[in-house]
């Protein structure tokens, strides 16, 4: 019993489960948006740079900067959703992740740097797609072997009938020679 | 009393289709006319009871009895009617309920409509089929038991069913789609045990199955589209299909269903490919039992998977005994299935529909590997990864923009392919199309290299389709004189059948591909009076308001749309809260026109009333929708009998049973 | 019997079964994290009464970190024990509460209703909970004296784990820090 999500059946549980003293819940979330780049309370919120290290890339912004948002967010797996990336959902977790991105992307750090400061906080899971390396490279391979295992298959079979049709038409020939001779 | 009831229906069910399953395989060892008689009567006796069971839930629904543990789980006094009654299939043990349902109806039309023709191969067909409904009713009388009496007290109001499957009316019908074609898979795979036990595939076993093949595939299809569109329209998140692992698990089936059907037209017109195509038939099935179990077992991360169940493991042994019988059965009787001799060339229609089998099945394979990778990477790594929309697009656009050209070249190919002269004719006549594809996406701003290959690609397969497709039209009138283009269609309906689902294939496929490049999407934060611009379009918030509603309470917005200063109507996204449930559910409001969608999601409502709304616009979305639509019909004129049928099926025509299954048909 | 048909029919399906039999030892629902065992990312919060609390600050004493919220139905069981907790081990661990996408009004009136635990520390944008990644409320990460994070718990602590990671934090010699 973790996370409320939208799991049906762990809701009806809750549902049965929730005491009395939790709220009623006719209020709609009241979470506010998180504020553009550089709108947090000076000297609150969390130190990264220390374990990130230094940008590697230049300062982005504008049109760029969206496109790079959009790049990162779609490989980055909303961790309150299911099967969404970050940047399909519109969960709250979704929305913050997104900024942090933005945020960071416009301080200069290059998108693999983005996509690994967020691999590092929530593991290997929250990347959309596995890395190509190690065991992953299985689901990497797989796709291409299949074809071409497949492709084989296909060619030696049409190789084996064209053979056998071949013979089968010999025989029928040589069949009719014997009786057109006799 | 309702409880006791229902669990005779299914005890009922059981019992005949435990019987069926012996006396019919019993039957079909000594070719006994009188054990397929009774045979029959069990299967419509299971029929009858599985329609009983469910008549009896939907007694218990409608009457509130929370006595029953279902209606104690899902039901609730304050959902309406009509929710009431979807809710058989809202929850886990309904929707098993439900399945054996539709398992019945199934085994009771193969019973009825394939007496005739079919009699070699019945008793075994039904046999199986039993075989398979023993095994749900089993579940639904053990593990999965809607009908169990509630513990006492017996409450007095239930909690509802899920939130999400009452937002729209869709949820209505996309399940039933879907489970009419996973279980409806199950009767081409009795057949195709039935092919196997006696030895032999003729023309008779290969008409009926494409026929019962194509009604599932069909439903899935339109299961698929449902699901994707239900997504669209309730998710919020802006799009169809997310390839989530539930999604995939239908996805599978679909795919192989689709390459038997494709290796059933080579052996109808070559008498080849016939172990294959049986070998097709039953991976689809074992993909369905597959496929339900990943949804029900709650193995993998999906927003579709219930809470871990009983039911997994029992599922997975069933999924095991299935895989067994079919891997111990091929490997016996595989040999007897022999393809008659033919020339084949990879440049021939042939070839085609080899490549077309190639591609499908590696299609699935990859959404396979795809979709278990991180059960294998939990197993051996210990680490959770996710395996996404990401990857799978990128994997599987290649492999259907191969599939895109083949449904291009294929048809356009000759059989046999001998002639290289009409080849090269076949394969040139149609590529003033493509460039004209090209030119068009083109125009319209493409410049990415996918889009642009998928439009030369979908011209040449438009005008493959309709030149292959009016064929018949056009050639019959000057042939046999008076006849009307209709009465042509007739002779063969199939045939036309066959290009109008290519015809919609094509549709769907351009639509999939223009509205995954081409979206946009703006978000901000507004308040009363604010403007938030996208594409064109000018979307001012007049104000939120708070709806009470018997059963939730919707936080709507009202969003009026303009373009260039004309008034385009007004929007009304909300979010909606059910009592129960923190996370708010939010209903987007979509504004739908041939060109394109704008799509506008409520993200949160702010104590000082102003909103977080994203818009979203997407070209073409509708026409994905429309080419499912036009699929399905086109399914339908395939089902209707070809004239060669309807003379046979007459009493006085000598029966065509003789027939080789090369000369038969098109 | 086609050996052929066999083989690559039990190959194909006996692993993938095995695969699928496997699977039911692990619950989808949890996600170990990569950071047990790393230095706790450092922040400073405020908390609902506008006081800055920062971890750094905190160092040589154990730290427990809550993420939660009040729509949150078990952190809401967790409560009563987080409040037995911090009055047993009052002085020697310092137990924080960092609100999880909830409104500071309701996290206010929660605490005047049933008492809080620690400090109620406002995260501005969620930014705290992206760096300690978090997938959803609650999850509570225990922070040794030398700002390590020993050990993390996903959903409702029970008292069972609370009492062995706490001893374990506090067997930790003060000493081995600056």
């Amino acid at each position: 019993m973790r996370r409320v999500t939208a799991l049906p059946g762990l809701l009806v549980a809750l549902a049965f489960a929730a005491p009395a003293s939790a709220q009623e819940p006719d209020t709609p979330p009241r979470v506010a948006l998180p504020p553009a780049e550089g709108e947090y309370r000076p000297g609150l919120g969390v130190e990264t740079s220390h374990e990130l290290g230094d940008p590697l890339g230049r300062p982005l912004s504008g049109e760029e900067l969206d496109l790079a948002v959009a790049e990162v967010a779609a490989d980055i797996r909303c961790p309150k959703c299911q099967a969404l990336s970050i940047a399909d959902s519109g969960a709250a977790s979704a929305q913050a992740m997104r900024a942090e991105a933005r945020s960071l992307l416009s301080q200069g750090y290059t998108r693999e740097q983005v996509v690994g400061y967020f691999e590092q906080r929530y593991g290997e899971f929250v990347l959309l797609e596995p890395r190509a390396r190690g065991l992953n490279l299985i689901v990497w391979a797989a796709p291409a072997g299949i074809v071409l295992i497949g492709g084989l298959l296909v060619v030696v079979r049409l190789r084996q009938r064209r053979r056998s049709a071949d013979e089968g038409l010999d025989t029928y020939l040589r069949q009719v020679e014997q009786e057109t001779a006799t | 009393m309702t409880s006791a009831l229902g669990q005779g229906f299914v005890l009922l069910g059981l019992i005949a289709a435990g019987f069926g399953t012996a006396f019919g395989y019993i039957a079909g060892v000594r070719r006994s006319a009188a054990g397929l008689r009774l045979t029959r009567r069990l299967a419509l006796l299971f029929a009858v009871a599985m329609v009983g069971a469910c008549a009896v839930m939907w007694y218990a629904l409608l009457s509130h009895d929370f006595s029953v543990s279902y209606v104690a789980q899902v039901g609730s006094l304050a959902t309406p009617l009509h929710i009431t009654i979807f809710s058989l299939w809202s929850s886990l043990e309904g929707s098993i309920l439900f399945w054996g349902l539709i398992l019945g109806l199934y085994i009771a039309a193969a019973a009825t409509f394939q007496r005739r023709g079919h009699e070699d191969y019945l008793a075994y067909t039904l046999a199986t089929l039993l075989g398979i409904g023993a095994f749900f009713t089993f579940l639904i009388a053990s593990v999965a038991d809607p009908f169990a009496p509630t513990p006492p007290p017996v409450p007095v109001d239930g909690p509802g069913p899920n939130p999400l499957l009452q937002n729209h009316l869709l949820m209505a019908i996309h399940p039933p789609m879907l489970y009419l074609g996973y279980v409806g898979m199950s009767v081409p795979f009795a057949m195709a045990v039935a092919a196997l036990l006696r030895g032999q595939l003729g023309a008779t076993w290969l008409r009926p199955m494409r026929r019962w093949l194509l009604v599932p595939t069909s439903f899935l299809t339109a299961g698929i589209m449902l699901g994707g569109w239900w997504s669209y329209e309730v998710l919020g998140w802006g799009g169809y299909w997310a390839w989530d692992p539930v999604e995939n698990a239908s996805f599978l089936p679909w795919l192989t269903g689709i390459a038997a059907l494709h290796s059933g037209i080579v052996q109808q017109r070559r008498g080849t490919l016939k172990a294959w195509t049986v070998i097709l038939i039953m991976i689809t099935f074992l993909l369905t039992i597959l496929g339900t179990f990943l949804t029900r077992s709650g193995v993998v991360n999906s927003v579709h998977s219930f809470t871990q169940s009983p039911i997994g493991p029992v599922f997975l042994g069933f999924l095991g005994l299935c895989a067994a019988a079919v891997v111990v059965l091929l490997a016996l009787r595989i040999d007897t299935l022999v393809s008659e001799p033919s020339n084949e060339r990879l440049v021939s229609r042939e070839g085609a529909f080899l490549l077309n089998n190639l591609l499908f099945v590696s299609l699935m394979f990859t959404v396979l590997v795809g979709t278990l990778y991180p059960i294998v990477a939990e197993s051996l790594r210990g680490v959770k990864v996710s395996v996404g929309e990401p990857y799978f697009n990128r994997m599987a656009v290649p492999l259907f923009a191969g599939l895109l050209l083949l449904m291009g070249v294929g048809p356009a190919l000759p059989w046999g392919g001998s002639d290289p002269k009409l080849v090269r004719r076949a394969l040139v006549r149609p590529l003033p199309a493509a460039a004209v594809g090209l030119v068009v996406a083109l125009l319209f701003g493409a410049r990415s290299a996918p889009v642009l290959i998928v439009s030369a690609f979908a011209g040449f397969a438009l005008w493959v389709t309709a030149d292959q497709g009016l064929r018949p039209v056009r050639a019959r009138p000057r042939r046999q004189g008076g006849r009307g283009p209709l009465a042509a269609v007739l002779v063969a309906p199939d045939r036309l059948g066959a290009y109008v689902v290519h015809l919609g294939v094509l549709i769907t496929f351009v639509a999939v591909a223009v509205s995954s490049t081409f979206q946009r999407e703006a978000e901000s934060t507004l308040r009363a009076g604010d403007t938030l611009r996208l594409g064109g379009y000018e979307m001012t918030f007049r104000g939120a308001e708070r709806v009470q509603e018997p059963h939730l309470i919707r936080h709507q917005a009202e969003v009026e749309v303009s373009t260039n200063g004309r008034s385009r109507g007004t929007l009304y996204p909300s979010l909606n809260i059910y009592p129960n449930q923190r996370e708010p559910i939010g209903t987007p409001a979509v504004r739908t026109s041939a060109g394109h969608d704008l799509y506008l999601t409520l993200m949160n409502v702010g104590s000082d009333g102003s909103i977080g709304l994203r818009a979203i616009t997407t070209p073409l979305v509708a026409w994905i929708w429309i080419g499912v639509v036009v699929m399905v019909l086109g399914t339908a004129l395939c089902l209707i009998p070809t004239a060669a049928e309807r003379r046979a099926t007459t009493p006085r025509a000598v029966p065509d049973l003789a027939a080789s299954p090369a000369g038969g048909g098109r | 019997m086609n050996r052929k048909v066999l083989l690559v029919g039990l190959g194909i399906s006996l692993p993938l079964l095995v695969l699928l039999g496997f699977a039911f030892r692990h619950d989808p629902q949890i996600v170990e994290s990569p950071l047990v065992g790393k230095p706790a990312p450092n922040f400073r919060l405020a908390d609902l009464d506008g006081n800055v609390i920062d971890l750094a600050e905190l160092r040589g004493r154990p730290v427990i970190v809550n993420f939660w919220a009040t729509y949150c139905v078990p952190c809401l069981y967790e409560h009563p024990l987080f409040m037995e907790g911090s009055r047993r081990w009052q002085g020697e661990i310092q137990f924080l509460g960092v609100i999880f996408q909830d409104d500071p009004e309701t996290i206010a009136r929660f605490n005047a209703d049933y008492g809080s635990w620690g400090p109620s520390l406002v995260d501005e944008g969620g930014r705290v909970a992206i760096a300690y990644g978090v997938y959803g409320p609650p999850e509570t990460f225990f922070i040794d004296r030398d700002g390590v994070i020993v050990d993390k718990a996903i959903g409702q602590v029970s008292p069972n784990q609370l009492l062995d990671v706490a001893n374990r934090m506090l067997a930790q010699p003060a000493a081995a820090t600056g």
